[in-house]
């Protein structure tokens, strides 16, 4: 008798924890500015991680000399943390919440006091009419936000089409067909707001709907990657695995 | 642009499961992992188990220190909460004492972790040891274990602890070296040289098992200055000795800390495996026992050796002397055996405690108030957990029992009625084909060196499929409850509770 278990099985066990085979929408949950506070301080304690792993994979795009537009800027952490790296290059930080405007203003505010050195504003659109002419900005990003529009389908045309040929659109967010087992971590382990979290992860796309989203605005050339617990899109292909340190002795004595 | 490297250190999200060649470090404690909610009269509605032994686990959630670095469920000492919380539990208590699965066994261990036990007073620890010997069945040699801080035991509390017969301290020194003490938030509990003082006081007071913890990967460590905290570690009256990876937690004030250069990097992933074969090869070396990857016990002594205490060979071809200790023939480590060896019962006392009663593993309460809550209206606070049907058993006893780097099949085929080679042919055969374990006609033994470096990948090749790919469960909240399907499809013996 010999257990019976195997590579297949294992794989089938997707939706089997959490209710997450129904994308939920939940539009944009953030009311109070003290809700987007309370926001932009867990991203930066339980989303820094996630946080850094965007700014190393939109970072180098950024500078020097750069226009940016950052769509759905929210506090405008991440916006304000580039530009301070960049301080030749210029961001704009794009949101519908004025809420979160008001928190992201905030943040400038103290980001002078300190003279942190960036060029970064903030200002409300509607994303589906942005207020640029075609071809304005060398980077267009969006950090954890797609779960919180009503129409990506007539959005991401839209950051296609004010993004200079040649320039990067990088779209980082959940992905709601991540693996169950870093749903669980996160939900066990991260602290932070798990509402918040598991609303936000219903609300966003797999990386299945994400790609027919794209093909279907004309936009098959662009990629879709999962890495851990996010879903990563951009104009162009580039690498987007998180980086784990170098490998110790062992992996080196052994192999 | 300045890069932040994200290193192993800073447990990015998917450190929870590495695949060989890659190190799992994740420190595999408990399973299952696939939890859910569970209570007290869904463990014992039918009989299923008969144990003679058992073991207890008690969480006192306080500390007068609270390190940013610990996952446990613990909080700040507060009086009038700490009396509340005593009272809880010998309410939990006078529970457990009534049950049929609980009357009938004899306890042989026992530990009281946290938290920090010892936060609570001499008088505090005197009269809860003095209620639980009443109510539950304890055996002559019962081996009782406390986790302590250098700074929250003095001779008061010895002095009851040695009364009650609890002969195994667990003592969180993590270093001998104060800058790097400070680097861990821990400037304000002690000092490497209270630590010394205290390693005395214990010494002088005749306990028989002091254990001291390290930590290899704190922020400012080398190589030299490990050596010298290996040194120091010899030199003391010191029984036995546990080795832990230092995490730091992302948004702590640690992590912060290193990314603004007020403290120096942790050592790199390299450097924190120099250290630990450092300490392997030079405790074994000098005749130090292994039980574990990460726990070792002083050379073997004669009068060990009378009571009939026996080691196997860490190398089978003999080519280093190195021994390990075989756990369940020293009733000193009783209650690691008992856990993870034998895989038997352990009676959760306490907010935030991991048990395993009656094929269930479960967790009380994390939530203070509300365990409070719970005990004063008679209900047991268990709240989440996982059955073990046989074919979990048969992995459970695995994941746990190769923790102990061996795992004896004639034991295993007594338990379990079938061979494990033979049981787990496949991942058995692709352990040893990786060089990860040697399997003979008496044991299932993990290698050495390269196994005990990937001891977490080799207990979750035993996960079964409803556990593969899922993080340790948390003892710190049920929040994943919420978010679970309903599962009236139905696992056996597990009916889908409303919370």
């Amino acid at each position: 008798m010999s257990s019976s278990e195997t590579t297949a099985n294992r794989r089938g066990r997707r939706g089997r924890i959490f209710d997450l085979t129904e994308r939920t929408p939940q539009g944009d949950p953030f009311e109070s500015t003290e809700e987007c506070r309370a926001y932009d301080r867990s991203v930066r304690t339980s989303m820094i991680i996630p946080m850094q792993h965007m700014m190393k994979l939109v970072g180098p795009d950024c500078g020097p000399d750069k226009e940016v537009l950052e769509i759905g800027c929210a506090s405008g952490l991440l916006s304000l943390r580039l530009a301070a790296l960049h301080p030749g290059s210029t961001f704009t930080g794009l949101d519908a919440n004025d809420a979160f405007l008001e928190v992201a203003r905030e943040n400038t505010i103290f980001a002078n006091l300190v003279s942190y050195g960036g060029d970064f504003a903030c200002d409300w659109a509607r994303y589906t009419r942005l207020p640029f002419a075609d071809d304005s900005f060398d980077v267009v990003f969006s950090f954890c936000a797609i779960n919180r529009w009503d129409k990506p389908a007539r959005i991401i045309p839209e950051l296609a089409r004010v993004c200079r040929p040649g320039g990067t659109v990088l779209l980082y967010d959940l992905a709601r067909d991540a693996d169950e087992g870093m749903v669980s971590f996160v939900l066990q382990y991260a602290g932070g707001d798990a509402n918040a979290f598991m609303r936000s992860l219903r609300a966003s796309y797999s990386a299945d709907e994400m790609r027919e989203l794209l093909d279907a605005a004309g936009l098959a050339h662009w990629s879709v990657a999962k890495e851990g617990i996010n879903l990563i899109i951009s104009s162009r292909d580039q690498e987007t695995g998180y980086s784990v340190g170098e490998p110790g002795i062992y992996e080196r004595i052994f192999d | 642009m300045t890069q932040e490297p994200i290193t192993r250190n800073f447990l990015d999200t998917p450190s929870f499961w590495r695949d060989y060649p890659e190190r799992d470090i994740e420190f595999v404690r408990w399973y299952p992992c696939d939890v859910r909610p569970l209570t007290a009269d869904q463990i014992y509605a039918t009989r299923e188990k008969f144990p003679k032994t058992t073991s207890f686990y008690v969480h006192i959630p306080f500390c007068n220190q609270v390190c940013t670095s610990c996952p446990y469920n613990k909080f700040s000492t507060r009086n009038t909460l700490v009396q509340r919380y005593l009272q809880a539990l010998k309410r939990e208590i006078d529970l457990y004492a009534r049950l049929p699965h609980v009357k009938d066994t004899v306890f042989t261990s026992g530990y009281f972790g946290g938290g920090t036990p010892t936060t609570l007073r001499a008088e505090e620890l005197d009269e809860l040891l003095t209620y639980m010997k009443q109510r539950l069945n304890f055996s002559a040699d019962c081996s009782i274990t406390i986790e302590s801080t250098p700074v929250d035991v003095d001779q008061h509390k010895l002095d009851v602890l040695l009364k009650h017969g609890v002969n195994r301290m667990s003592l969180g020194v993590q270093t001998f070296h104060d800058p790097l003490l400070r680097y861990l938030g821990r400037a304000r509990a002690h000092t490497g040289e209270s630590a010394t003082r205290t390693i005395e006081l214990i010494d002088r007071s005749g306990l028989e098992n002091l254990c001291i913890d390290y930590m290899i990967g704190i922020p400012g460590q080398t190589q030299e200055l490990w050596e010298q905290d290996i040194r120091t570690l010899m030199d003391l009256p010191v029984t036995s000795f546990s080795v832990y990876n230092y995490a730091v937690m992302p948004g702590s004030e640690v992590f912060f800390a290193l990314q603004s250069g007020a403290t120096p990097p942790c050592p790199s992933t390299r450097e924190a495996d120099e250290m630990y074969q450092y300490l392997h090869t030079t405790l074994m070396d000098a005749g130090y026992l292994a039980l574990t990857y990460n726990d070792f016990l002083e050379p073997m002594r004669p009068e060990w050796e009378a009571a009939g205490v026996t080691t196997y060979p860490v190398l089978k071809d003999g080519s280093k002397p190195y021994r390990g200790l075989e756990t369940d023939t020293f009733y000193l480590t009783d209650h690691l055996s008992q856990i993870w060896g034998r895989c038997g019962d352990m009676v959760a006392i306490g907010s935030g405690a991991y048990g395993y009663l009656n094929n269930h593993m479960y967790l009380n309460e994390p939530d203070i108030e509300g365990y409070i809550s719970r005990c004063n209206e008679g209900r047991l606070p268990v709240v989440m957990g996982a059955y073990t049907d046989e074919h979990e058993q048969r992995c459970r006893s695995l994941v746990l029992g190769l923790k102990l780097l061996r795992v004896k099949r004639s034991v295993y085929r007594a338990r379990h009625g079938v061979d494990p080679y033979e049981y787990f042919k496949d991942k058995m055969d692709d352990l040893v084909a990786k060089g990860l374990i040697e399997v003979d006609d008496e044991a299932i033994q993990v290698t050495y060196p390269k196994g005990w470096y990937y001891i977490d990948n080799i207990s979750k090749t035993f996960y079964s499929d409803a556990n593969h790919r899922l993080p340790q469960p948390t003892s710190a909240s049920t929040e994943i409850l919420k978010w679970q399907l309903d599962r009236s499809d139905g696992r056996k013996g597990l009916p889908v509770v409303q919370l």
